[in-house]
């Protein structure tokens, strides 16, 4: 026991690290045993009423960016009775683990958000570790599709149809984007409809097409807005300017292009009950195109013009909505938010919705007629 | 105030929320900013001294044993709530091949060093993690409350429903907010000044109360909507993965969100735990529980609590979680009562 006494603590250090060997490893996997899934398609089965077909778009790592004039991509394809048992199938077709942490783009089928969106919503909320800010997006004929599309552009580490939405590249009035987690909230919510980008591919998937979209409401086929409803959609609810609009001027064709946009409304209530929503859009832009030569003078005219022009625009997508009874604005939330909350605010609403009057103020500020007169 | 997020008051903040979670709030704000004023005010009288040595000196043996044994008790189960909440967290969102015994392993060992430190040390440190941290915290507040996609409609929504009775459940589960300051019946003795606690500081308080208050409810329902906000497990993680920082170094703000609640999370564990060690051992006195002049009781006390947690943690659900962390609030008014009772006691005898 001499040793012991004297040196005990290196004794002590030694089993220590003899002790460390004995330990088996991490519990989690490294990162080369893992591929990544960055986007997530769901259609209808084709084989069977009520299951599902889940397409999973999984990146395959590249050794450096320089080097690799494609992406390269693996498509894996299963159908199931469910989301999760599709996904399981599809673990096994890969011998490395699926990773769902840096799934952007969520696609799912029109014919699905009809009747199952929470469905199929609730498999992806649910994972805690799927993204909430993964886009959600609706493809016409088939999800699977559009996944498979690849435009000639992309490059490799970058995936196209999530840079639609994120606004670092293109960024356009006619592109909607909506989160995962906005999608579910104004499913979910009274007064607010949630709309969904359109993603549309040529023949032959050389080219994707973001510039429709998709009001849904559960229980009824999804309102499909066209490119210009689109356009006025959002320049309403998220204030996206950059635009153009075509007014005549004594024989003169004349294009507008609207920058900045600005939209306040109110609700305007007799006796507790909604009679009219007040609106009023400020924009500015720019003369962009014409026919003949224009007078700078004259730019006081172009904005009563392009006045007249941008209302009857914007009402028109207004009227549209309010005959379809969907309220993708959330008029019916704001409404919400002035009275105190009873069961009768929600179908008060609901009753006066179809028969509001919309009162539009615009107002448009052109500052110049670009580089010529 | 800000370990709350990640216990589970949330939750049931948002469970509660269409029965009358504000009115329930704005009570345990007064309430609050009232007991804090008040503990601090008794505990002043007796500047320099422990809770467990003011009641030792003045109040009998069968009075002062239960009380200790009942907030010892009270501070550990406070601790591993904590635990429990973070350690289920941790596995639904970051690491969700580990298992939960793993996890909550390496936290209950750290948390051992941290408990056996001197209370002095545990002060510091208190101090230094909210340091590093408090001001990434603040950014990410300010991240969350200006993303355009959070929609304050929502958050008014539920403010309309104001008129509604409060409830007693979210009235505790508030009120746990000011919690905190029950703190001091162990730090007290290194406070060998009088605390100044005036006008000024009760308006710190019950603005950062009234704030983080307001912030914990409303903005996951600014994010999530009003109807369906009470089927959320994790209100606050949910909310922290629907903010995008577009240009960040990490683009989701959750994993930074969830690594800085560790840091915060871990501290008021430590804590509550410190306190919960401190009061046992101010009444467990074995003498033959001695190796080489050191006393052994601390050692167990950290070993017991190691394997209660972890016990726990493999036995519970995320249910029985929700609901014996609900009902854990709901007795603490109790707690506030034989508090004051002790002290009010305490300072007849002292005659102070």
């Amino acid at each position: 026991m001499f040793i012991w006494g004297r040196k005990k603590g290196i004794i002590l250090m030694v089993m220590f690290i003899q002790c460390l060997f004995l330990l088996v490893g991490c519990g989690f996997k490294d990162i080369d045993n893992r591929i990544f899934v960055i986007g997530i398609g769901i259609d209808p089965s084709e084989k069977e009423e009520g299951h599902y077909k889940v397409t999973l778009k999984l990146a395959i790592p590249v050794a450096s960016i320089k080097t690799e004039k494609k992406p390269s991509y693996q498509y894996l394809v299963h159908e199931g009775e469910n989301i999760e048992e599709a996904v399981r199938i599809l673990e096994t077709h890969t011998d490395k683990v699926l990773e769902f942490g840096h799934s952007k783009i969520i696609v799912v089928n029109e014919a699905l958000l009809e009747n199952n969106i929470k469905d199929v919503m609730d498999y992806f909320v649910r994972r805690g570790d799927m993204q909430l800010i993964a886009w959600v997006g609706a493809a016409k004929n088939s999800a699977e599709e559009v996944l498979r599309a690849e435009p000639k552009e992309e490059e490799a580490v970058s995936t196209s149809v999530t840079r639609f939405f994120d606004n670092n590249g293109t960024e356009s009035p006619y592109i909607v984007s909506t989160f995962l987690f906005e999608f579910r909230r104004n499913s979910h919510s009274f007064g607010i409809d949630p709309v969904l980008p359109l993603i549309e591919t040529n023949e032959g998937g050389s080219q994707l097409i973001v510039n429709k979209s998709l009001i849904v409401q559960e229980g009824r086929a999804p309102y499909e807005l066209s490119s210009r409803l689109t356009r006025e959609y959002n320049s309403i609810a998220n204030n996206l300017g950059g635009y153009s609009y075509k007014v005549e001027y004594e024989g003169n064709n004349i294009v507008l292009n609207m920058g900045k946009t600005k939209v306040k409304y109110k609700i305007i209530t007799d006796n507790k009950k909604p009679v009219a929503i007040n609106m009023k859009i400020e924009m500015s832009g720019e003369v962009i195109e014409s026919d003949k030569n224009l007078l700078l003078k004259n730019l006081q005219k172009y904005n009563k013009l392009a006045e007249v022009e941008v209302k009857k625009h914007v009402l028109e997508f207004l009227t549209t909505v309010q005959k379809e009874n969907i309220d993708p604005v959330g008029f019916g939330l704001k409404y919400r938010t002035m009275y105190l909350n009873n069961e009768a605010t929600m179908s008060k609403w609901d009753e006066a919705y179809p028969e509001l009057l919309f009162d539009l103020q615009v107002e448009v500020n052109l500052k110049s007629t670009g580089t010529i007169e | 105030m800000v370990a709350n997020i990640i216990a589970t008051v949330p939750r049931i903040l948002v469970y509660e929320s269409k029965k009358g979670v504000i009115l329930s709030m704005i009570a345990a704000l007064f309430i609050g900013v009232i007991f804090t004023y008040f503990v601090i005010l008794f505990f002043n009288k007796f500047s320099g001294q422990g809770f467990p040595d003011i009641l030792k000196k003045y109040s009998p043996k069968w009075f002062y044993i239960p009380v200790i044994i009942y907030f010892a008790v009270t501070w550990f189960i406070a601790g591993t709530i904590t635990l429990i909440t973070y350690v289920f967290l941790f596995t639904t969102f970051v690491s969700l091949e580990t298992s939960l015994i793993t996890t909550s392993l390496s936290f209950v060992i750290i948390v051992s060093f941290g408990m056996l430190m001197k209370s002095e040390s545990v002060l510091y440190m208190l101090e230094i993690v909210f340091i590093i941290l408090l001001p990434i915290i603040i950014f990410l507040f300010i991240k969350i409350l200006t993303d355009v996609n959070l929609e304050w409609d929502f958050v008014k929504v539920a403010m309309m429903n104001v008129s509604t009775i409060p409830s007693y459940r979210s009235f505790t589960a508030a009120s746990y907010l000011f919690i905190g300051v029950v703190n001091i019946v162990i730090f007290n003795s290194f406070f060998k000044e009088k605390l100044r606690f005036g006008f000024k500081q009760i308006t710190i308080i019950s603005t950062v109360g009234a704030l983080v208050l307001f912030i914990t409810y409303f903005i996951p329902i600014g994010f999530n909507g009003f109807e369906n906000i009470e089927q959320m497990n994790f209100p606050w993680v949910s909310t922290s993965d629907s903010v995008r920082m577009k240009y960040g170094v990490i683009e989701r703000v959750v994993f930074i969100f969830i690594i800085i609640f560790l840091g915060i999370s871990f501290l008021s564990l430590l804590v509550h735990w410190h306190v919960s060690l401190k009061l046992f051992e101010s009444i467990v006195q074995i003498n033959r529980l001695k190796w080489k002049n050191k006393n052994l009781i601390p050692y167990l006390f950290v070993i017991l609590f190691g394997v209660i947690s972890i016990y726990l943690v493999s036995k519970i659900d995320e249910y029985q979680l929700f609901r014996y962390a609900s009902n854990f609030y709901n007795t603490l008014p109790i707690f506030y009562f034989i508090l004051f009772l002790s002290l009010f006691v305490a300072k007849r005898r002292a005659k102070v």
